[in-house]
């Protein structure tokens, strides 16, 4: 009986040690475009460390640890998508303008997958290791994460009028224009 | 005489009962109400603010299921693995206004005539809310799951190209930016786009 166990046990063990020998792929999709109309006018870039310590319990052994590093870029601008996104007055003799946009807003946060990389994992003997599911659970956790932390950081947003600001009053000074006011609804 | 132990025994039961309840459900001290994976809060460092002139007129959306198999050899037998995984993409396209250069806008009169830069894909964003392992067997490493990610944003990236997202890119800043510049006084607004380099 004890032989038969050891037998059994040997070829569970030789049976996990992995070697991939062939791939194979298969896609399905759907798909949509659609036409939008947002100035871009500051790009950050991030970084955010995302861990976890998943802690023993009284009917858990040990702990297990997970920390990834992850790097991304926000771009903010202003969205002019809408038909009264933006007004415009004009004063021909005096050729000046007022340009009235809508605030600043976060346009894209990207987290490139290439550029979140795995720094330590550490799982005890006695618990499972992390799967696929678990580690994209932890990563959307700390994109919402960033998510929040990019909402409540108002600098990027005034950076981000700033830089609308002196585009179109370049712009508009190339046009022809003297006395130019860009201001922002709030 | 034993009927009278029964019920006392029956009403500790029940007072035993009533406590772990108690303990469990109000003051979790079993520790079991919360296991769910969270992270630790860490701070958001930027790292580089620069000033950018990127006039995004096209949005390009995909969701692909990206299905793999991969055989792992076994002293008696090989065990087929799977992981499927869906993936949402947005790619973001548009023109890159400061490439303008001072030639690129002439005025006479009420008319502006605007050559643009060719049309450009600025992002494709794949998040990590943007997708799902749905299916997973046997183990996949952080490095396996990235590389079939990555291959479906750039299948995303492909159809957005074979799907015209630079025409439509074209075409919706033209019209939008013929309005934006027709407020500002000009009755006659002509644009050309350059040549695509994508």
């Amino acid at each position: 009986m004890k032989r038969i166990f050891l037998v059994l046990l040997s070829v569970i063990s030789l049976h996990s040690c992995k070697e991939p020998v062939s791939l194979t792929d298969d896609f399905s999709q759907k798909m949509q475009s659609v036409s939008s109309s947002e100035l871009g006018t500051v790009e950050c870039k991030i970084t955010k460390v995302i861990k976890a310590d998943h802690k023993a319990t009284w009917y858990k052994f040990g702990d297990r640890k997970i920390l990834f590093e992850c790097k991304g870029s926000v771009k903010a601008g202003i969205d002019l998508s809408a038909s009264d996104s933006y007004s415009v007055d004009i004063d021909e003799e005096n050729k000046s303008i007022d340009l009235v946009l809508p605030s600043a807003k976060i346009l894209s946060i990207n987290i490139n997958p290439e550029d979140i990389t795995l720094a330590y994992e550490k799982v005890s003997i006695t618990r499972s290791d992390f799967t696929s599911v678990e580690r994209t659970e932890l990563l959307r956790q700390g994109e919402l994460s960033i998510r929040e932390d990019i909402g409540k950081n108002k600098e990027i947003l005034v950076e981000a009028e700033k830089n609308a600001t002196s585009f179109f009053s370049a712009m508009l000074r190339q046009m022809g224009f003297k006395q130019i006011n860009v201001k922002f609804r709030k | 005489m034993g009927k009278v132990k029964n019920i006392i025994i029956l009403a500790l039961l029940v007072l035993i009962v009533g406590a772990v309840a108690f303990l469990h459900f109000k003051l979790d001290i079993f520790g079991l109400k919360d296991d769910s994976l969270k992270i630790d809060r860490t701070a958001l460092i930027i790292e580089e603010t620069k000033k950018i002139s990127e006039f995004t007129s096209a949005h390009f959306y995909d969701e692909i299921v990206v299905k793999k198999e991969r055989v792992d050899k076994g002293t008696l037998m090989n065990t087929r693995n799977e992981v499927v995984i869906i993936v949402r993409g947005n790619v973001r396209a548009g023109f890159n206004l400061s490439r303008l250069e001072q030639c690129s806008f002439k005025t006479h009169g009420d008319t502006m005539d605007v050559n643009l830069p060719a049309p450009e894909i600025f992002e494709i964003i794949v998040n990590p809310s943007n997708y799902d392992v749905f299916v997973e067997d046997g183990k996949w490493s952080h490095d396996e799951i990235t590389a079939v990610v990555m291959e479906a944003k750039d299948k995303i990236q492909a159809d957005a190209i074979k799907n015209g997202i630079l025409d439509l890119a074209s075409k919706s800043a033209v019209g939008n930016l013929r309005d934006l510049f027709k407020s500002f006084g000009f009755k006659v607004v002509n644009i050309s786009v350059a040549s695509k380099k994508n």
